[in-house]
């Protein structure tokens, strides 16, 4: 008698789901300030509304409720969705960042609290005051050359050494970006890490606000033609503002690249505002949950899914094929994205 | 005073416990020449150092350089690491971006092998930037040593955890030009066949980036090294086993407890460690169990208090190990006792004298314990001391048996669907799998394998390969062995004094535990299983405690069965439980008290055969004068010591349980369960293969030279009933009946 393959399989899928479900409610265990879990009564809550999004969407397209457009590459097809968001967005200007950043002598090699004072004492206040000076002078000039070429990322890796990631400097310089390379930029995936990615969203700023641009994986076999697609949207050397997305969504996009040994080069200055908003709501939040940070800018959802649920979702999309479950998604990436706007202005004022 | 003397006096005043005693004569260096020249670098390094290559060494690195995979099973200390090291070396040196991958079963052993490759870079001047990469290293170095390092070294079970994140090791993979398997006769039965798999993922990452790395294996003297090397990776292997060399005399003796009833043979054991010690011997002492070494370095200590002893095993912090490591070689340490974590090729140096206190279990790790004794060609004692657990005794009685016995079978099982079906769905989380490219590594049901896991959701077919969609990450749920994740740490002052898996915290850390540690006691007042924590207070006393415990098996599910021409075999699933009624206080050897203790039982559910034998048998047998559970319990264990053969597994992959009466079946019933919580498909393959494997253990039994049973036999290296009662001619009875 043969041993069952599909007995063997089945009770892999078990201890699969058993241990997704052991790292989904852990909300009464301490977690560090920032992302938490969910309560099981937000479970609950989302299931309710699952059944209601599959009544209301029944045999409904998305073309219906969104500008889609169907995208093809050599690799296969995936579905674009386009959304335009009416929208405030005001960034310092690059004069007022070089200006604070010339007055930052710490970023020198060498010069710490006490020989920073000490050099104010002397006169010297800015780095232009240090370029004649016989120890700094040379870094100084250094530091002037990038401010000079708006190298942003050679300033944030300056910032990154001697300060916290956190430091408010950082996130002005993206007023040295060409903002067509403003990147702003979140995923929704199956996982956190090597599970697929079925949602790419990507957004632009534009004269009245913000375009969203979102890649959608109706099929886990549209995966590698999106990831062809945002790829090319996304650029060599974007300037990417995301939320944890320097641990999260950068690492996994470069990671399915390489699941599907795709040869891509990606060099982005990165702004990953969690930092920032970890440091500005320490005091004022019970978290940095984006959706808590919302809140406090008076910004609300309609229907809010929490992240940990989105595989959830989607995975009930893949077997009706009804698109109510991905309707959440859908809006709460985008909202993701708008309130990423919000934060940057926010942030880089 | 010299060995020979030594071992003569021993002898003499052993009070006739000295049985047998046998000289392995010394052996002679022998060197040979390499047929491709070294690269400059090392040559002068092997001049500098003094060194001329032993034969073995010289073969490896020429192998190596034709591009062979090497597998070496040269002894301990033979140098084997310099012969492979040696061929690594050569190839970074002559492609700079070249890289090579070390794989040891041990943390500890990856940080002894990191100073051996720093020292070589260093007086080579040869650049690798040698570096450690497992769960110890902090996250701010890992990118560097990606980006940088050409010699890693890691453990199997955080491959397992990293190979899904290769992009991030493109480099290294890309130029990989060496995998080095140190000690791969520990990668056996299921554990082994998970390595296995793990190898062939390695394998079909490495190649997707362009590399087919070379393998070199090292691994104590097997049945069948070349095979092992070939299940393990996939490849063909040269074997380079005769050892070049010098040996030192060695004087072995065969030391029986019996002969002293008076005395434990804990207590002979530490007698004998002073002893040796007292007479300037080093000496290193593998006891049976953690609390043993503790205890009889302890006794040791108190005998000889001129030099210094100490304990050594697994529980110890790191720092401390080093520490004791370092005080060994150093020879201010002048006796360790230890644990068979001193087994493997951590560097102690090499010693005069190395007691085994109690049988290990199989050849190869007798073999590798004394190993340790011998400095170069200086002449050293090896005393195999045996308790009075059949087994044991068995070679006290018939000492030659020893040294006439083959090596053991190092069994990997490549098509059991379990491991396959579990690695199949680790590798789609890698890359997508290709039905076609990837079967050389999946094995000829891989299509079958997909097909299963696509039924299950786990994976989708897209036109890129199969591609994983579970809801969790593989190598969480797919484990490599049996290690239970949850560990208990023991609080002393705020500190941890040392961290166990549940199972050995019940042994050691339940209240009213002493628990010993570097020589100290100290007593366990509370464990708290939810927090995972228990508290010791220090505390000495003079007594130590044992944990009482009853096991049993229970019928949960029937698969299928079928008849055998004495009653019904049938499988299915069972739950083994383990109840914990208390623990005895004991002193020496004298139980004192006994407490009641409040643990929850233990279970695991797993998948068993078993099969049913009627009372009619037990009557017949009993009236020839026959033990019918002696006979019963001996069959299961002859059935056990089979069924490796036919299941491809390993001895301590699987357990048995026999009864004149079981409480599901209402009959005599043999059960025969895989150790693994929810089955491994063992008991299975056993099932199906059933008739074959009465078959070839009756043979078996019935043919084996022995009067009364033996270790070829009837008796078992782990039982937990110290091999009592058994039958053999009972055994022969059931097993002929069973065979029809």
């Amino acid at each position: 008698m043969a041993v069952s393959l599909d007995r063997i399989a089945r009770r892999l899928r078990e201890r699969v789901e058993s241990t997704v479900e052991s790292g989904l409610f852990t909300s009464e265990n301490q977690q560090p300030f920032g992302l938490s879990h969910l309560s099981p009564t937000d479970f609950a809550r989302s299931m309710k509304l699952k059944g209601e999004l599959l009544l209301e969407f029944k045999d409904r397209a998305l073309a219906e409720y969104y500008d889609t457009e169907e995208r093809e590459n050599e690799y296969g097809a995936c579905l674009k969705i386009t959304h335009h968001a009416e929208l405030g967005i005001e960034l310092c200007t690059a004069a007022t960042c070089i200006e604070e950043f010339s007055r930052e002598l710490k970023l020198l090699y060498g010069i710490g609290p006490s020989v920073e004072s000490k050099l104010r004492t002397l006169g010297y206040e800015t780095l232009s005051d240090l370029l004649e000076h016989p120890r700094w002078g040379s870094s100084a000039k250094e530091m002037i050359q990038c401010l000079d070429e708006s190298n942003a990322k050679a300033l944030q890796s300056h910032i990154h050494r001697w300060f916290p990631i956190s430091h408010p400097l950082s996130c002005k310089l993206i007023s040295l970006v060409d903002p067509a390379q403003i990147k702003f930029f979140d995923l929704e995936s199956l996982g956190l890490f090597g599970r697929p990615i079925l949602l790419f969203g990507t957004a632009q700023i534009t004269e009245s606000g913000l375009e969203v641009v979102q890649y959608l994986v109706r099929n886990i076999m549209e995966e590698l033609p999106a990831l062809i697609e945002i790829a090319k949207v996304l650029g060599v050397e974007p300037a990417l503002v995301t939320y944890n997305g320097r641990a999260f969504d950068t690492n996994l996009l470069e990671e399915r690249w390489g699941y599907y040994g795709l040869n891509v080069e990606f060099d982005p200055v990165h702004f990953d505002l969690l930092h920032p908003a970890r440091r500005c709501f320490r005091d004022k939040l019970p978290d940095a949950k984006l959706s808590t940070v919302e809140s406090y800018y008076g910004l609300t959802r309609q229907i809010d899914l929490p992240g940990s649920l989105v595989p959830d979702f989607y995975n009930t999309y893949l077997e009706t094929q009804n698109i109510g479950p991905l309707i959440p998604i859908i809006e709460h990436n985008k909202q993701d994205l708008i309130t990423l706007a919000v934060l940057l202005t926010e942030f880089s004022r | 005073m010299k060995i020979a003397d030594f071992a003569r006096q021993l002898e003499s005043v052993s009070g006739g416990a000295v049985v047998y005693s046998r000289v392995i004569p010394s052996t002679l260096p022998q060197y040979a020449d390499l047929n491709s020249p070294l690269p400059e670098r090392l040559n002068h390094y092997l001049l500098k150092r003094d060194l001329k290559l032993y034969r073995h060494q010289a073969e490896t690195y020429d192998r190596a350089r034709s591009g062979a995979h090497i597998m070496i099973t040269t002894p301990t200390a033979s140098g084997k690491t310099l012969a492979f090291n040696l061929a690594v070396f050569g190839s970074l040196e002559a492609d700079p971006n070249a890289t090579a991958l070390y794989l040891y079963p041990l943390k500890a052993l990856t940080q002894d092998q990191l100073g051996t490759l720093e020292r070589l870079e260093a007086e080579t001047g040869i650049n690798v930037n040698a570096a450690i990469y497992d769960g110890d290293t902090p996250e701010h170095q890992r990118p560097t040593i990606r980006e940088s390092s050409r010699i890693i070294l890691t453990n199997p079970y955080a491959l397992h955890q990293y190979l899904p994140w290769h992009h991030k090791w493109r480099r290294f993979f890309r130029n990989l030009r060496y995998v080095v398997l140190d000690e791969s006769h520990v990668y056996r039965g299921v554990f082994g066949s998970n390595i296995s798999l793990l190898l062939r993922r390695l394998r079909r990452i490495a190649k997707h980036y362009g590399a087919e790395p070379q393998f070199i294996l090292s691994s104590a003297t097997l049945a069948n090294a070349e095979e092992h090397g070939k299940n393990l990776t996939g490849l063909d292997f040269e074997l380079v086993d005769r050892s070049g060399a010098p040996q030192g005399e060695r004087h072995f003796l065969f030391w029986n407890s019996q002969a002293q009833k008076s005395r434990s043979i804990h207590r002979q054991t530490s007698d004998l460690l002073a002893y040796c010690v007292n007479e300037q011997l080093q000496t290193l002492c593998f006891a049976s169990s953690r609390k043993l070494a503790e205890l009889v370095a302890k006794w040791a200590q108190q005998a000889s208090s001129k030099s210094k002893i100490a304990s050594y095993r697994a529980g110890y912090s790191a720092d401390e190990r080093r520490e004791i490591e370092r005080n060994f070689r150093a020879g201010e340490l002048r006796g360790l006792a230890s644990t068979t974590a001193l087994e493997l090729g951590i560097d102690i140096g090499s010693l005069d004298a190395v007691l085994i206190s109690g049988y290990p279990g199989t050849v190869i790790s007798t073999w590798q314990m004394a190993g340790r004794a011998g400095r170069g060609a200086q002449p050293s004692l090896i005393t195999l001391m045996a308790f009075e657990n059949p087994l044991d005794q068995y070679f006290m009685k018939h000492p030659e048996q020893f040294f006439s016995r083959p090596h053991e079978y190092a069994i990997v099982d490549l098509e059991n669907p379990y491991i396959l079906l579990g690695h199949t769905m680790c590798a789609s989380a890698e890359l997508p799998v290709h039905m076609d490219r990837d079967s050389q590594y999946f094995g000829v049901k891989m299509a079958q394998s997909l097909r299963s896991l696509e039924e299950q959701k786990l994976v989708q077919k897209t036109p890129a390969g199969y591609v994983y969609r579970g809801m969790a990450r593989p190598t969480e749920v797919v484990g490599l062995d049996r290690i239970s994740d949850r560990s208990i740490q023991v609080l002393y002052d705020g500190q941890v004094l040392e961290s166990m898996d549940l199972r050995r915290a019940y042994e050691e850390a339940h209240p009213g535990a002493v628990l010993l540690h570097r020589g100290d006691s100290f007593i366990i007042k509370d464990l708290d299983l939810t927090a995972g924590i228990a508290h010791a207070v220090k505390e000495e006393v003079d007594y130590h405690t044992s944990l009482a415990h009853t096991s049993d098996v229970t019928i949960r599910k029937r698969y299928y069965g079928r008849k055998t021409p004495l009653g019904e075999l049938l499988l299915g699933e069972v739950r083994v439980h383990e109840e914990f009624g208390g623990y005895r206080v004991r002193k020496g050897d004298q139980t004192l008290e006994l407490h009641g203790l409040d643990l929850p039982p233990l279970d695991f559910e797993t998948v068993a055969l078993w099969f049913t034998l009627p009372g009619e048998l037990g009557r017949q047998i009993l009236k020839e004068g026959l033990d019918w559970a002696g006979g019963l319990h001996a069959a299961e264990h002859s059935l056990i010591a089979i069924t490796p053969f036919h299941a491809m597994c390993d001895r301590w992959d699987i357990g048995g349980l026999s009864t004149t009466l079981h409480p599901d079946t209402r009959e005599a019933t043999i059960f025969i369960y895989d150790g693994y919580e929810g089955g491994i498909g063992i008991a299975e393959k056993a099932y199906e293969l059933f008739s074959d494997l009465v078959e070839t253990t009756h043979q078996l039994v019935k043919d084996c030279a022995c009067e009364d049973g033996c270790p070829s036999c009837i008796y078992s290296p782990k039982c937990g009933n110290n091999n009592e009662p058994l039958d053999k001619l009972a055994a022969v009875k059931i097993l002929d009946a069973l065979k029809g």
